[in-house]
């Protein structure tokens, strides 16, 4: 399959801060990609970099076939953005932005215009600055999707939007899937959840895992264990379980690499007297949280030895 | 074509209130310019002038003020504006910011100067090359800058901010420089030259900022247009930039004037007396007599050069300098070779007998063309000149002509003699006859090539201050109508130098003392 976007060894640096740091990632064609992960884990430089809002430090990256870093005029009639933190020409009036738009887009729909318009509510006669953070991203998405392009990219898309907001663009989105990749960086999970196909977790920079949310909600498993006796956890511990935790006699972590037949065999070598075990199925969320304090705590304990190891020097 | 016209189509919606307000200065301009150069001086004309002065000021600002809106209407700085990721081609967006300047300060500037040349007097298609001209110094002095910094600043209170600084630096710069009792460089007419290279700078700037918006280099190359221009102020082996202007002669014979140390000159001798300031230096001023100046001929001393060495070997060069506009015409026999020496400088050699060699930096031209008419009641036009028109006292008695005021179009004319002479009497009280030392007379214009001065007013005044002018014996001078007056224009025949030894010069004393430097010959 191809992929919409491809990047090779992308990397971005701020000074003497790394904010991507070596990242490969592929979105097939057609996908829903949503790139999640913690505050300032680099999702908004990736987008920009794929944007070519500013180049890359190093490494390399393809937007629809094309250089991200000649990514410029003509290249974006294919590609529709929208920004959490994107400025909009705030003097103009809903319905003048579009107009504005229009001849930009030879593939511009007028259709589908009047179409997201009615679905939106949008006003058209008000100024954007007088619009509310909603309605501004309704339009935002309207004269984004209006062309049909090839590839949405979406940054943050959800941030601060009611629920309603939010349920009436995913619509948006979800009817436009077909005929276009979307690719977004969000925090807000559940929503993501619903309509994803792909899901990419970013921290520090680093792409952790890119995979089909269908593999990833395979691949973990909340696992609870209850022992005849209260026992202290071993050391030996696969490093696939995550968070594992003891109080009085259950056991629980989180299995990041699930397969029934594994975990319940690595259970009993090291918790023979375990009675009942079960294994449940993770939303995103939980997912999201367990694989982010998973990081947080290994990194934790990277500083301290190394601060041991320097004591010790 | 179609982006830049739809870009420029949403500027101008966007922007018609500074649109208007711009348009309206213009207008206002037009109305209250010709009060400049058509009025006389009496007080009312004299607060109009002052309404057209700052009319003057005002049309400039509103277009900084539209230059930074429109520039910034697509802001170059930063990674949030909507248009980074809309189909805007950078050409085709510059394009429609530069159709905008076309439409909305070009456009109207260009015709306000032709309907002000028409109001003058001046046909304006006659000034075309002129006119072009002067919308490239608007270009390069306003425009360019006001758009590359706005290109690199993100909002307008920013750029606003950074053309202040700008001006308190280069302020700042210009102070120490006065302070440190620097010399007054003399930079040779190069005036197209340094026009095309800042031309070419900001807009290399512009174009850079629009295609890569890398605001850092770009900021730094606008940071290196005026580090550039203030060392070449500074550069003092800038001989082969007057070579070039000036090529000497083969031979000193080949000069068009020949210059010898005279110290027994008469009438010369006295002091000159000058305030103290904080760069005091010593005005030298050596009396030279002249010949080789052949009738018709007018040699222009544009720059002067003194270097000078004591017996002990050490020495002075004064680099060129500024030099005084001194002109020496034929028969004159005389002429002051001056050059300011620092003080410090001075004390050192004061006390020595010096050799002195001076090179001065000349252009000598030739009496063209001459008009002599008899002095009319009203305005009158001068071929190749201008137009002029007497200046009329206002009293109670009577309406006497003290002097004429002058005015050409976009540039000051040709360097021109004017001569004429005063009557000491009314001129109701004709025949007047005129005495031995009632000759009026002035230079007018300059020997610049350029096709127009830098300014919004295509009309230039020209100062006419004719000599011996005023009262003298409790009697105003004045001209009659009818009085002849000449006007004699010079073409330039050449530019080269010409150069003087000296051998055991003593410097003149000088006394500092209460404010004032006594410099006695």
């Amino acid at each position: 399959m191809n992929s919409a976007i491809r990047t090779q060894s992308l990397s971005k640096r701020f000074g003497r801060t790394a904010a991507v740091d070596g990242l490969d990632l592929a979105v097939p064609e057609g996908a829903i990609y949503a790139l999640v992960g913690p505050n300032g884990a680099g999702k908004t430089t990736i987008i920009k970099m794929l944007m070519n809002i500013f180049p890359p430090t190093a490494g390399h990256a393809e937007v629809l076939g094309v250089d991200s870093r000649k990514l410029a005029g003509k290249a974006f009639s294919r590609i529709g953005y929208v920004s959490e933190n994107q400025e909009m020409p705030e003097w103009m009036t809903a319905g003048s932005m579009l107009d504005y738009y229009r001849p930009f887009y030879p593939t511009w729909d007028r259709a589908l215009e009047r179409q997201l318009v009615r679905q939106f509510d949008l006003p058209l006669t008000r100024k954007l600055k007088h619009l509310s953070r909603g309605m501004r991203m309704k339009a935002a998405f309207a004269s984004s999707l209006a062309y049909r392009p090839s590839l949405i990219v979406l940054d943050e898309p959800f941030t601060g939007l009611d629920p309603l907001v939010r349920d009436e663009l995913i619509e948006g989105l979800i009817e436009r899937a077909p005929e276009t990749t979307i690719f977004l960086s969000s925090h807000d999970l559940a929503e993501i959840e619903s309509f994803s196909s792909h899901v990419g977790y970013l921290e520090q920079g680093r792409l952790l895992f890119s995979e089909e949310m269908s593999v990833l909600s395979n691949r973990f498993r909340e696992v609870t264990v209850t022992l005849d006796s209260p026992a202290p956890l071993p050391e030996n511990l696969p490093p696939a379980w995550l968070q594992p935790q003891t109080a009085d006699c259950v056991l629980r972590f989180v299995d990041s690499d699930f397969s029934e037949d594994r975990t319940a065999r690595e259970l009993a070598e090291r918790f023979p007297t375990a009675r009942n075990i079960a294994f449940d199925p993770m939303p995103l969320r939980a997912i999201f949280l367990a694989v982010a304090k998973a990081g947080r705590s290994r990194a934790s304990s990277q500083q301290d030895s190394a601060t041991v190891k320097e004591n010790a020097a | 074509m179609k982006q830049v016209l739809h870009i420029f189509a949403k500027d101008t919606r966007h922007f018609w209130p500074e649109i208007v307000v711009s348009l309206a200065l213009t207008a206002v301009f037009v109305w209250v310019c010709p009060i400049e150069w058509l009025s006389n001086d009496d007080p009312h004309s004299n607060m109009f002038k002052a309404v057209a002065g700052l009319v003057v000021n005002l049309v400039p600002l509103t277009w900084w003020i539209l230059i930074t809106r429109v520039t910034h209407a697509e802001r170059l700085v930063g990674d949030t504006q909507f248009w980074l990721t809309r189909p805007y081609d950078w050409k085709r967006l510059l394009g429609a910011k530069m159709l905008f300047f076309a439409v909305f300060l070009y456009l109207p500037i260009f015709i306000a100067q032709c309907l002000l040349l028409a109001e003058a007097g001046f046909h304006p298609l006659a000034y075309l090359s002129g006119l072009f001209y002067k919308l490239l110094l608007i270009t390069v002095v306003l425009v360019l800058p006001v758009m590359a910094i706005a290109a690199v600043t993100s909002s307008f209170a920013r750029t606003t901010l950074t053309i202040l600084g700008i001006c308190i630096c280069l302020a700042g710069i210009l102070a120490l420089a006065y302070l440190a009792n620097s010399p007054d460089p003399y930079i040779p007419n190069q005036g197209p030259l340094i026009v095309a290279i800042a031309l070419c700078l900001f807009a290399a700037a512009v174009v850079a900022q629009y295609a890569t918006r890398k605001t850092w280099l770009v900021r730094l190359l606008l940071i290196a247009i005026p580090v550039l221009s203030l060392c070449l102020g500074e550069v003092k082996s800038y001989q082969c930039l007057i070579d070039r202007t000036y090529p000497p002669p083969a031979a000193q014979a080949g000069a068009p004037v020949q210059l010898s140390y005279s110290p027994n000159l008469p009438g010369y001798g006295g002091s000159d007396t000058y305030p103290t300031t904080p760069k005091t230096r010593i005005w030298i001023r050596i009396p030279m007599t002249e010949s080789g100046v052949s009738e018709g001929n007018l040699v222009v001393v544009d720059s002067i050069r003194a270097e000078v060495k004591a017996p002990d070997g050490s020495q002075w060069d004064s680099a060129w300098q500024l030099g005084l506009m001194q002109h020496i015409v034929s028969n004159s026999n005389r002429y002051d070779a001056t050059f300011p020496m620092p003080i410090a400088v001075y004390n050192k050699f004061r006390s020595m007998p010096l050799s002195v060699h001076l090179t001065l930096a000349i252009i000598q031209t030739k009496a063209a063309e001459a008009t002599n008419i008899p002095l009319p009641v009203g305005d009158f036009s001068i071929p190749d000149f201008g137009f002029c028109k007497p200046q009329i006292r206002w009293s109670v008695a009577s309406t006497e002509i003290t002097g004429i005021s002058c005015f050409s179009a976009l540039r000051p004319p040709t360097l021109t003699y004017i001569r004429t002479t005063w009557s000491e009497s009314s001129c109701s009280d004709l025949p007047t006859l005129p005495g031995p030392n009632e000759e009026g007379s002035a230079w007018v214009g300059s020997l610049d090539r350029a096709p127009a001065e830098f300014g919004l007013s295509p009309v230039e005044l020209l100062p006419t201050w004719l000599s011996n002018s005023g009262y003298e014996n409790g009697k105003l001078r004045v001209l009659c109508p009818g009085t002849p007056i000449d006007f004699v224009q010079y073409k330039v025949v050449r530019r080269t130098q010409a150069s003087v030894g000296i051998e055991d010069y003593r410097l003149p004393k000088v006394t500092v003392a209460r404010g004032q430097v006594t410099v006695e010959y």
